[in-house]
């Protein structure tokens, strides 16, 4: 009896590799993203219908798996090191700290590397990785802000210091901003928790506020909108989706279509091209957001030009 | 979970373990609930790569960043014991400063790389490398609990009252156990960027958790009493920890995501401690 159990139960395992033999799943794509954030989330929802575009279907003959380091240094390591050893044909980080990670093993030509919404490429090892950055040229936003707000002096900017992404935008801002006669005003906030005081300061210092893809800015964009409503000031942003919270305008891509163009890279490379041969990527693609009843809260007119 | 994965978990056991010896100096050794290790490990991180990025030793480095967790622990000793500030509040108080002093330190940036840098790790198996500095680390610490003055120092954390009675002083020898228990912890927050090849401004997040986990997951597998034999079980509960985080990793088969992750680490931790074992033993 214990035999026959035995050999019904080795049976079971056979067909079920069997099973899964059958199904076409050929590539093999892990994502490590840094920590759940709605813009991440959004990136790595672009990077999935990215993939599907390029007929890399989730579950039908692609396998993907996602984690996240939950914001912690030593998780993403362990991750890292885990993705590693699953042979992948692609591993994906989305975040700096998430990318960084795999240093590692692009290093050693242990796996390939694209990323997403990282903002300062040159963060990340250049071996065996390309990816899609989010930095959104800063020029053409300050000219949009200045065809809005033609008497804007002061620009008021709220970002992490403890953030790579926004500490970069902040040194380029300091250099360009001279250049369109615009004063740059720095305000740092470390915490969700301590925006509403600071944005409050800092609106009441300023013609505008901006913040550019800031995460944890954007997780408090609505104190940032009431302080700036109070004043009757605009809130410009960098992230198209951050309009419909309550931002004036944005020029740039949404996270979402960054995410579509890193999947497209993810593609490219499962398809058999060679990772070296593709260059790291900015986004191309930007579109002008304005929200109309935010504008007339602040006072300012929109010509359809 | 592979053999990679396993011996990864090594190497992440031992920089932690190290944190966790000063998890464990200042917790259990002399009973001073810290809050300052969060800070520290970035401090150490933060000035070990500095130094790396200016040239330096990566070994010279690392007794920097030892020496700015000296520092630091002091700092939080001087509040408790000069200005009376409570235990818990000085150590939360310089662990929230050290975050601005962590990024001047690092000139502003808060995430540096050091791919193009020469690490202790380069060349090397990491494995090796951080087997000897684990080695070193338990001899010196074990070598010194051991001695008058480390018996002296065990003392004012088990009773206070009987070692003040015999003239230890209990405000030095806090100092002296909260600079030493930070210099470890900074020093696991150097090797720990050295080894990843980078070291971001909130990589302290969760450093008090992991250590003090892994401080009670050594004493329930090692329930012995001597120094020797304590910091080894820093390490066993350390590495058991990482062993634990490989293992809820793998948790998607149960249909289990990603957000569960915490839960399940927390769950397993849980399940090893409420494992009944033997009364401790003194030797």
């Amino acid at each position: 009896m214990k035999s026959i159990l035995l050999k019904l139960f080795i049976m079971l395992c056979i067909s079920s590799v069997g099973f899964a033999a059958d199904q076409a799943i050929t590539k093999k794509v892990l994502i490590s993203q840094v920590i759940e954030h709605p813009a991440l989330d959004a990136t790595t929802r672009g990077i999935i219908d990215g993939l599907a575009k390029k007929g890399y279907k989730r579950d039908v003959n692609l396998d993907l798996r996602i984690e996240s380091a939950q914001g912690n240094a030593s998780l993403a390591a362990q991750i890292a090191n885990k993705f590693a050893m699953q042979e992948p044909d692609v591993v994906v980080g989305v975040g700096t700290l998430a990318a960084q990670s795999f240093g590692k093993y692009t290093a050693n030509d242990k796996v390939k590397l694209v990323f997403a919404s990282v903002t300062d490429p040159s963060k990340i090892s250049i071996k065996n990785t390309t990816g899609m950055s989010n930095f959104v040229k800063l020029e053409p936003q300050l000219q949009l802000f200045k065809k809005l707000q033609p008497n804007l002096k002061r620009l008021g900017i709220l970002y992490n210091p403890g953030e790579g992404n926004s500490v970069a935008i902040v040194r380029q801002l300091e250099t360009i901003c001279p250049q369109f006669n615009i004063v740059l005003v720095k305000q740092a906030v470390p915490k969700t928790s301590e925006v509403p005081q600071a944005a409050k300061k800092l609106a009441a210092d300023c013609d505008a506020i901006f913040i550019s893809n800031d995460n944890t800015m954007l997780s408090a964009m609505q104190s940032i909108v009431k302080a700036a409503n109070a004043k009757r000031i605009p809130l410009y942003v960098s992230d198209t989706a951050a309009v419909a919270d309550g931002a004036v305008a944005a020029l740039g891509p949404d996270q979402y279509s960054i995410g579509v163009e890193a999947g497209m890279m993810i593609a490219k490379v499962l398809d058999g091209q060679d990772i070296t041969t593709i260059p790291i990527k900015f986004p191309s693609k930007t579109d002008i957001c304005i929200n109309g009843t935010a504008a007339q809260l602040s006072g300012i007119k929109v010509d359809k030009s | 979970m592979s053999i990679a994965e396993l011996l990864f978990s090594l190497e992440l056991g031992m920089i932690f373990g190290i944190v966790a010896i000063g998890i464990y100096l200042t917790f259990r050794v002399i009973n001073f609930s810290d809050l300052t290790c969060d800070g520290s490990f970035v401090l150490g991180a933060a000035v070990s790569s500095i130094l790396l990025k200016s040239g330096y030793n990566p070994f010279l480095a690392l007794f920097a960043a030892v020496f700015a967790g000296v520092i630091a622990g002091l700092c939080t000793g001087i509040l408790n014991i000069y200005f009376k500030v409570t235990a818990i509040l000085s150590g939360i108080l310089i662990g929230f400063m050290l975050y601005s002093i962590n990024l001047k330190v690092m000139q502003g940036v808060p995430n540096l790389t050091l791919i193009n840098e020469t690490t202790i790790f380069s060349g090397y198996n990491p494995l090796v490398i951080l087997a000897m500095v684990s080695l070193v680390v338990w001899f010196i610490m074990s070598y010194f609990l051991v001695t008058n003055f480390g018996l002296a120092l065990r003392s004012t954390g088990q009773n206070s009252l009987l070692s003040t009675t015999n003239g230890v002083k209990i405000e030095y020898m806090t100092m002296t156990g909260l600079a030493l228990g930070n210099a470890c912890i900074a020093l696991g927050g150097a090797l720990f960027s050295q080894h990843q090849g980078f070291v971001d401004i909130s990589q302290g997040i969760g450093t008090i958790i992991t250590g003090l986990a892994a401080v009670m997951l050594g004493e329930k597998l090692l329930p012995f009493r001597s120094p020797w034999i304590m910091i080894a079980a820093c390490f066993l509960g350390s590495f058991l920890y990482r062993i634990l985080v490989s293992y809820a990793l793998h948790s998607e088969v149960l249909g289990l995501s990603t957000q569960d992750l915490n839960l399940i680490t927390g769950a397993l931790i849980v399940f090893v401690m409420i494992i009944p074992t033997r009364k401790i033993q003194t030797c």
